[in-house]
């Protein structure tokens, strides 16, 4: 036995290197001795020293501190040399005797805590956001989920990074085939990449497809977004030290509703909802309209509304669908520019570019006054689509409609729409279909 | 999973679809020579067909007619002439439907714009959306219908609620009902109520028996749906004047005028959701047309070269060609001489196809 | 794949190789006035003026700048040709919302006229037609102060967003149409004149065709009359004469109703109710309230002869503005002969006028 305490630490010592935090401590009492490998950068110390070192001296006999120690709730039985290497990087600490090997997980993770929602806020419903540790994560939910059926597992993803990843779902909700479906997904790309370290990249590496433009999964901060989603039978993943997780699979309705929906009495909830359908589709035909009409069917119009579009656009020497593409850019640069700022000087970009950009626009006759009122309508509405991902994923597909409406006119402007319809009809979230109507029907039966 | 209101949508597209563009033209050359004659025994004609086929084939939950074929071991060298027959019937159905909607683009919407580009613009959306699953083609019609269909109806209430329409007009239209009933006419009314036809692909999808009983209600929407086709023109262009119009239902919406609405001209509005449905019908109509094809079409052999190029792809470029060839070969009259031909040719074919399959199954069980 | 996405490519490319219609909103010259006259040039056919609206970013009251456009050729299609190649900017008729006939084309046959309008595809069959007299030129030219955009005058005035009165009967494009093909109804045009006062127009009074030409004239009265008891036009005041005083009645509904009795071959009539509901407005006398009765009575017997005068009138000249000819035609089964039969029975038809006046109120004063 003695051997193979030697092998183990000679295994630890030539996989760990010399670095500064690896510890190996001995501990000597009445000709009886322990000793620990640890990390002492991700372990709790106060820890080692309250549940190891210390009752190592008080309890004196090895035999008896051998079966306290089993008695410990972070204990784990040793099973091969691996398993211990990757334990200790984890925070655990290798504690071996002359008879035995164990290993306690006692890590020390450093988190921000518990923080509230601020990608996706609610006015009224709770506040709560999942933070970068697991365990506080499960904690929240179970909290929000009482449930005997609520199922964790665990895996590992990234070759490199191997961070830990949860896989939590209600046994009795979830689909079958989709579970196995993801969890074979899971197994497959666990290791393609060296490192994952966000809900969001791990995302993309479970889309088959390279290259999508719509998100088919859903990444959420809120706790009470997740708990509604298990309860729908959906799967949520969780990886550690990202505040996000990853809802599967997630239909199109998903990216469009808010929790704020739930929470408010049903005729103002339906509204919301129907306000951003109504914002999603002003955000998207919006500028494929306006060169459309203006350039090929300005008889659409009502006659007093042409002549002042047409005055309006007097002094502007460039075509229609520039001046749209110009002013959509500019604005397209001013979100960018307001989301990566420092919050500080984030108020200086908006007054900048709005204020001053918009007002001097029109003045030098490069855009019409018009043009400015759709710019603002399309920006507003865009952001009134709750999920980012989405809102993301539409504020490209709008020079998609953009373009071709300049080509076709009002037809490929409806040819456009009707090919994003057909084109979100086509897609899949495991299995399920990304976009039909009366989905909760079907759910139902 | 599959509900039965899928198939009334597939009904409702297909009388949607086609009261624009050839059925009332012929059914108002024909007013003086027994339209509305006709239409009274096509309307009872081709509900009853439509009834029973479906009945037939709600018999073989989630089978197609191939596999029904196959099923009630029709003879094989009868099953590949019969669907590709109805295979054939289907995709000109849609090839008719996409000329007539490329030539009203370019005539009321665009008319500077080049045919090509429509045709290109048409043609890219429809081959890509046709190859979908059959759930699929489903989901797009229910959400395209949903998202049309209170608009035109609402565009449809506002023909027949305007002051303008002239009532004497209809009503001497209807003092022709005496006369011998035209077979055109007939022909051209029964094809409003041939949407059932798509279910010999779709039915692999209605896992259940199909719910008759809402059946009433596409007797009443039929029996308006044909009314309006007919009246509407004649109430605004008068009984004798109407008879002068390449579309006069087209036409007719542009005597439609909202005072208080964001757009005055609701033409454009109707005639912009209008594609939609008629995009969303050549849609079906060739997905059904390319089922059915693939059916008899052997097994594909694995090839190195050209993966991309399917056989559901091929299929569909040659009907794409075929559409093409005519749409820069043919002028306009043409086009609609051949709509007329492809008509009368289309009922007398259908009924027998429909009549021998369920004469036999019948015969088969005695 | 790839190969897949070069073949999309191309055809993407295909579609930006083809010309395409675009055309911004400020290249193109909006036509809000079509005028058609007879041109000073014996040698040519029409004269045609167009009212072109210059747009201007700030809309305020009397800057309504317009550019007036006029050319004399064989043909409308050639004038407007000849116009576009004098003006810098794409013609758009998409507004040419106001059709004016001058007396001149008026008093021709303006058949070609009309099939030019309906033709067009980009004219809106609701535009409103009317006759300019004495010509189209002079009511286009005129440039109203209260007006902010051009021609908005026209369309406040027929599109009844604006001044609702008994003295206008707009009539769109696609009814004139129909009046005009229609055997059996004579098509009825109202006519706007030049004010005394220079800046300003008028409805007055009405055009009645015959065989698609001027026949004849009703003045103010006999207009409103005639638009009151038609189409129910019910913003009308009639002042009612007694033996030493007058009194005006307001009316809130007025409804002319008829029917044609031919059981009798030899004296065929037509039965003619007029039902009134109004108010007193004015009077020289105090009316007092207990003798509504009596000047109920009083206005029936008026209103009993003014309408009988005025459609004694139309049968003295051949006219059948009301449409009695469809109505005959509509109610007849002989299809063949009814026409025929009409054109005998109408000079020989008498009218029997019931009128049924009642009067609700003195309005807000006793």
């Amino acid at each position: 036995m003695q051997l193979m305490n030697e092998q183990i630490k000679k295994y630890f010592k030539s996989k760990l290197e010399d670095s500064l935090d690896v510890k190996y401590q001995e501990l000597y009492f009445l000709g009886q001795n322990v000793e620990l490998i640890y990390i002492n950068s991700i372990c709790d110390t106060d820890k080692i020293q309250e549940l190891v070192v210390k009752p190592f001296f008080e309890i004196q006999d090895i035999r008896k501190f051998e079966t306290y120690l089993k008695s410990l709730q972070s204990y784990q039985e040793f099973e091969d040399m691996e398993k211990a290497l990757k334990e200790v990087l984890r925070g655990g600490l290798v504690l071996l005797t002359c008879k035995s090997v164990h290993i306690l997980s006692l890590k020390n993770y450093v988190s921000e805590g518990v923080k509230k929602a601020e990608v996706e806020t609610t006015i009224q419903g709770p506040q709560m956001a999942l933070s970068d540790d697991l365990q506080q994560n499960i904690n929240m939910i179970r909290h929000r989920y009482h449930q005997p059926s609520l199922i964790v597992e665990k895996e590992e993803v990234g070759s490199v990074s191997a961070l830990e990843l949860m896989i939590v779902y209600d046994k009795k909700k979830v689909d079958e085939s989709i579970l196995k479906n993801i969890k074979d997904k899971i197994n497959e790309i666990k290791s393609s990449k060296e490192m994952v370290q966000s809900a969001g990249e791990f995302q993309r590496l479970l889309t088959p497809q390279e290259r999508t433009l719509f998100p088919v999964h859903m990444i959420t901060e809120r706790v009470d977004r997740v708990a509604l989603n298990i309860s729908q039978g959906k799967v949520v993943l969780m990886i550690e030290g990202a505040p996000f997780s990853l809802v599967l699979p997630a239909v199109f309705y998903d990216f469009m509703s808010s929790m704020e929906d739930l929470y408010q009495p049903f005729w103002v909830g339906k509204f919301l909802v129907s306000l951003r359908y109504l914002g999603l589709f002003i955000s998207l035909t919006l500028p494929g309209a306006y060169v459309a009409i203006t350039a090929y069917n300005p008889e659409i119009f009502k006659v007093q509304l042409a002549l002042g579009v047409a005055g309006s656009r007097a002094s502007v020497p460039y075509p229609a669908f520039l001046e749209v593409i110009f002013m959509l850019v500019m604005m397209e640069l001013l979100t960018e520019a307001s989301i990566r700022l420092p919050k500080s000087i984030g108020s200086t970009a908006t007054t900048v570019g709005g204020l001053i950009l918009g007002q001097a626009a029109t003045e030098a006759g490069l855009v019409s006054n018009i043009m400015i009122i759709i710019v603002s309508a399309v920006a507003i509405s865009n952001f009134i689509i709750p999920i980012n991902e989405m809102s993301f994923a539409m504020r490209v597909v709008k020079y998609i409609i953009l373009v071709v409406s300049t080509l076709g006119g009002t037809i490929g402007l409806i040819v456009s729409l009707f090919a994003l319809i057909a084109y979100l009809v086509s897609l899949d979230s495991f299995g399920q279909p990304y976009l039909r109507l009366f989905m909760n029907e079907a759910k139902g039966k | 999973m599959f509900k039965s209101r899928y198939y009334y949508y597939l009904i409702f597209l297909n009388m949607l679809a086609n009261i624009v563009v050839f059925v009332p033209r012929i059914l108002l050359d024909d007013r003086r020579n027994g339209a509305l004659s006709a239409m009274l025994i096509a309307i009872p004609l081709g509900l009853m067909i439509s009834y029973f086929f479906t009945k037939f084939m709600s018999k073989f939950p989630g089978k197609g007619l191939p596999e029904v074929l196959k099923e009630v071991g029709f003879p094989k060298f009868l099953t590949v002439p019969l669907i590709g027959l109805t295979a054939l019937l289907w995709f000109s159905a849609g090839i008719l439907a996409l000329l007539a909607f490329t030539d009203i683009t370019k005539r009321f919407i665009n008319p500077d714009i080049g045919v090509l580009y429509i045709a290109l613009l048409f043609l890219l959306l429809v081959v890509w959306a046709s190859k979908l699953p059959t759930e699929k083609v489903l989901y797009l019609l229910e959400i395209v219908l949903i998202v049309n269909v209170p608009v035109i109806a609402f565009l449809f209430l506002k023909a027949i609620m305007n002051d303008a329409l002239s009532w004497p007009d209809m009503t001497e239209a209807s003092t022709y009902i005496m006369n011998i009933p035209s077979f055109d006419s007939l022909a051209a009314t029964t094809y409003i109520f041939t949407g059932y036809i798509n279910i010999v692909i779709f039915n692999r999808v209605f896992n259940e028996k199909i719910n008759m009983r809402p059946f009433i209600f596409v007797i009443f929407i039929g029996i308006g749906v044909v009314l309006t086709t007919f009246f509407i023109p004649i109430g605004y262009f008068g009984f004798d004047g109407v008879g002068e119009f390449n579309f006069p239902w087209i036409t007719a919406t542009d005597a439609i005028r909202i005072e208080f609405g964001f757009v005055e001209r609701v033409f454009f509005v109707f005639l912009l959701l209008y594609i939609g449905v008629a995009l969303i019908n050549v849609i079906v109509h060739w997905h059904v047309g390319l089922e059915l094809i693939l059916s008899i079409l052997p097994e594909q052999k694995k090839k190195k070269k050209f993966k991309w190029l399917t056989k559901d792809l091929i299929v569909l470029l040659i009907i794409a060609s075929i559409y093409m060839f005519i749409q820069f070969y043919m002028d306009e009259t043409t086009v609609f001489k051949l709509g007329e031909w492809w008509l009368r040719l289309r009922m007398p074919n259908e009924y027998i196809l429909v009549l021998a399959i369920i004469l036999y199954v019948w015969r088969k069980r005695r | 794949m790839k190969k897949e996405r070069f073949l999309f490519l191309s055809l993407i490319c295909c579609l930006f190789l083809s010309g395409c219609g675009y055309k911004d909103i400020d290249n193109r010259y909006f036509v809000v006035g079509l005028g058609i006259d007879i041109p000073e040039n014996e040698e040519m056919k029409y004269k045609v003026t167009l009212k072109l609206a210059i747009p201007s970013a700030q809309i305020k009251a009397g800057e309504n700048e317009f550019v007036l456009e006029r050319e004399e050729a064989e043909s409308l299609a050639e004038a407007v040709r000849l116009i576009k190649s004098r003006v810098n900017k794409e013609l758009d008729f998409g507004h040419a919302k106001s059709i004016l006939l001058g007396d001149g084309i008026v008093k021709q046959y303006v058949k070609d006229e009309l099939e030019w309008l309906m033709r067009r595809r980009d004219i809106q069959k609701i535009a409103w037609i009317m006759n300019a007299s004495p010509s189209a030129d002079e009511i286009l030219k005129l440039k109203p102060k209260s007006e902010r955009i051009p021609g908005n005058t026209l369309f406040l005035m027929f599109g009844e967003n604006g001044t609702e009165t008994a003295y206008i009967h707009p009539k769109f494009l696609f009814e004139f149409y129909r009046e005009m093909k229609n055997e059996g109804v004579s098509a009825v045009l109202p006519t706007v004149v030049k004010d005394k006062d220079d800046e300003l127009m008028a409805v007055k009074g009405a055009v009645i065709f015959d065989n698609e030409k001027e026949s004849l004239r009703l003045s103010k009265e006999e207009a409103m009359l005639y638009n009151a008891l038609c189409k129910g036009e019910d913003k009308s005041a009639f002042r009612i004469k007694a033996d030493d005083y007058f009194f005006v009645i307001s009316t809130d509904t007025i409804k002319g109703t008829y029917k044609i009795n031919n059981g009798n071959k030899k004296s065929p009539y037509v039965d003619f109710k007029v039902n009134i509901i109004g108010t007193l407005e004015e009077s020289d006398k105090n009316l007092s309230n207990e003798h509504f009765e009596r000047y109920n009575r009083l206005a029936e017997k008026q209103f009993e002869d003014e309408v009988k005068k005025l459609l004694e009138k139309f049968r003295e000249n051949g006219v059948d503005p009301f449409g009695f000819g469809m109505k005959y035609r509509a109610n007849h089964f002989n299809n063949d002969t009814e026409l025929k039969e009409w054109e005998e029975l109408y000079p020989k038809i008498e009218f029997k006028v019931k009128a049924d006046v009642k009067i609700k109120g003195t309005g807000v004063i006793e």
